[in-house]
């Protein structure tokens, strides 16, 4: 049987767009493009190791931006966090058809590649938009608003932004616990950091009152006659109930 | 009392009323401030009955001087009485809305004394949050009808949102179930709110810096199933608040048996299925072109609670169908069963570049079990081969019930336990 090529990059969003352009100079044809970790995974693959390039993958982001649009920049970014096993290969795909196509690329929905990149894509939106809702702040003995989030796909860097507009007078963290990767504001700026799961966090005097309040107004707010579980987890799935502070049934 | 036992039951009293949208405005937050409102609202968590929870939702008292039969907070019902200070209401909105578990507050409540006191209140609490706490974040604020039109201006300068409860759908039904209560005082604050918001757009096109007037609009709500007015009077009502009075939306409420009085119903369950047949057909009158009166009529002036509206309107006008996939304008995509706006926009996008086929409907979210007895697809029909509407009707509520999942003769009789689903293609 005739082994398959994959592509192995170093795991960044730069090494992945210096996978694209080896692709394309290289004239190879992957059928995948992996994280390193990935490496062995599948007997079929022969496997290639991307070295990240800075002058390569600057001319394959330059492309994408000149030749297909800002937005496609910005899906295959979200497509990247996903951390799917078939989005790097899927954001190849996607912009093979956008280099012929151009900045119209997203309107043909009947071109796979774009309906997988959509779907992926939408994935991580609609978690992103989830999270804006389900992250809870705690407040520290120091004052810092601190948040745990347990996602599926990588997407603190995704909603920072929303939070540093939001509240932009508190140093806040959001942890991302099942990556052990923070988002640190310190009221001017924020970035990213790699930190393990804290032990033994002393929690602001009040914060037990707030927290006893919402849990009474959660329990308050629901009408027993109209209750519906079903509906409520197709809305807010059970895995993502861990790190909320109000407990239903 | 302490603050958390005053939440219980001044939250308890509050979600009767439905509406809880964080949608429609794009307040920014200003340098130093706290918040800021999303465009598209978020949600923050979900009850055990399913429904979202965006705002804090609650009454600033129950302490009524009405006593309309169908409120929990009526006068002569006798519950735990509780009113909030001003204090109160702003230390937990703040608080909760930076341990984000809120967009912002949505406050209403029983009349307290008079309808002025009860504004003036309102207003001082608003106030106080925009321009003590610089608070950004969304608020929606009930407005009261009998109080003056300088108060509620000078509240609409601070608030997102502000909806007047309509509260049963004919002037009749109040006279019966609420007699304090006339259908004219109650459209006056929604006149005048109409006139402020068409007001403000017209001076800020000349100046700058206009100071907002309620930018997410003003909504309403009304309880299903309390008197029995028939669907036709509420989507006939409905339409009319949506074009006479500008309204963003019309929330429906199913009636909740919170009383015994022997002027209301006898129910045990509220009537969730009709409020759902309504949501779906509020939906159809203002994104996809109908009007109520293609929807019902005298001679029809209920829903078919076993399919949807938009399925129950296209099987009555069967001569328009089968449509052509790759040919049919917007419009008219628009009505066919199972095409949601999502879709019909899709298509209509694709076709530019290529034909559309049946597996690329799917894929482009069009629920094909209703919407294939109505559509071709380069002349190809993939329905039954008859263009009978009652042939039709009971393969697509045989096959799969409609708009609702798992629907059972159970459920129609209204013992069942029935989502809505608010937002779903119909």
């Amino acid at each position: 049987m005739e082994s398959k090529l994959a592509y192995l990059y170093d795991g960044s969003f730069e090494g992945i767009l210096t996978a694209i352009y080896h692709a394309y100079y290289d004239e190879d044809d992957p059928v995948a493009i992996l994280p390193d970790w990935e490496e062995g995974s599948n007997f079929l693959y022969t496997y290639k190791k991307i070295e990240t390039d800075p002058n390569k993958w600057g001319k394959v982001y330059e492309a994408v931006v000149n030749k297909i649009s800002h937005s496609a920049i910005k899906r295959i970014f979200n497509v990247y966090l996903s951390e799917y096993d078939d989005s790097g290969i899927i954001i190849l795909r996607y912009l093979k058809s956008g280099f012929k196509i151009g900045s119209k690329i997203d309107d043909y929905q009947t071109n796979s590649a774009v309906r997988d990149l959509e779907e992926i894509y939408h994935k991580v939106r609609i978690e992103v938009h989830r999270f804006l809702g389900l992250a809870r702040f705690k407040q520290l003995q120091n004052g810092i608003f601190y948040c745990q989030i347990e996602p599926d796909h990588n997407i603190i860097a995704l909603m920072a932004p929303h939070f540093v507009s939001r509240i932009p007078s508190e140093r806040w963290i959001i942890h991302d616990i099942s990556r052990g990767v923070a988002v640190f504001y310190d009221t001017r700026e924020w970035t990213i950091r790699f930190i393990d799961k804290p032990e033994g966090i002393v929690l602001n005097e009040n914060e037990e009152s707030y927290q006893d309040m919402w849990r009474e107004y959660y329990k308050s707010a629901t009408i027993q006659s109209r209750r519906n579980i079903r509906q409520k987890k197709s809305y807010m799935p059970v895995r993502y109930w861990k790190n909320l502070i109000e407990k239903g049934d | 009392m302490d603050a958390i036992s005053k939440l219980k039951i001044l939250s308890d009293a509050a979600k009767y009323d439905v509406s809880c949208s964080s949608s429609g405005s794009t307040r920014s937050n200003k340098k130093g401030g706290l918040g800021n409102a999303s465009e598209a609202g978020i949600c923050h968590s979900w009850t055990d009955d399913g429904r979202c929870i965006s705002l804090l939702k609650i009454l600033m008292s129950n302490s009524c001087i009405y006593d309309c039969v169908y409120c929990v907070s009526r006068i002569s019902n006798d519950l735990p009485r509780a009113t909030f200070t001003p204090d109160e209401i702003i230390d937990i909105t703040i608080n909760f809305y930076k341990r984000n578990y809120i967009e912002g507050l949505f406050l209403s409540s029983a009349v307290i004394k008079s309808p002025n006191k009860t504004m003036e209140r309102f207003l001082e609490i608003v106030r106080r949050l925009r321009e003590e706490e610089n608070f950004n974040g969304y608020i929606h604020l009930k407005a009261i009808p009998g109080a003056d039109r300088e108060v509620l201006d000078k509240v609409a300068v601070y608030v997102d949102r502000l909806s007047v409860n309509i509260e049963l759908p004919t002037d009749d039904g109040l006279k019966m179930l609420a007699p304090q209560k006339k259908q004219k005082d109650i459209l006056v604050p929604m006149t005048q709110i109409n006139e402020g918001i068409t007001r403000y757009r017209e001076e800020k096109r000349a100046f700058k810096h206009t100071p907002k007037y309620v930018p997410a609009g003003q909504t309403t709500q009304l309880i299903v199933g309390a008197t029995r007015d028939s669907d036709y009077r509420i989507l006939d009502l409905s339409e009319n608040l949506y074009k006479g009075y500008g309204l963003k939306r019309v929330y429906y409420s199913a009636f909740v048996p919170v009383s015994t009085n022997p002027l209301l119903p006898q129910i045990k369950t509220p009537p969730l299925l009709r409020e759902n047949r309504l949501y779906q057909a509020d939906w159809l009158l203002r994104f996809y072109g109908f009007e109520a009166n293609e929807l019902l009529s005298e001679g029809k002036p209920d829903f078919d609670l076993l399919l949807d509206p938009k399925c129950d309107w296209a099987l009555r006008n069967m001569h328009i169908f089968p449509l052509e996939i790759n040919k049919v304008d917007y419009e008219l995509l628009l009505r066919v069963p199972g095409i949601g706006v999502k879709s019909a926009r899709k298509i209509i996008s694709s076709r530019r570049f290529a034909k559309v086929r049946y597996e690329d409907l799917k894929k482009m979210g069009v629920a094909l079990k209703r919407a294939k007895y109505f559509i071709t697809i380069d002349g190809k029909h993939f329905g039954i081969s008859s263009m009978d509407q009652i042939k039709i009707r009971s393969s697509i509520i045989g096959s799969s019930p409609v708009g609702i999942e798992q629907l059972s003769i159970f459920d129609v009789m209204g013992g069942g336990d029935i989502g809505i689903k608010t937002g779903i293609s119909v």
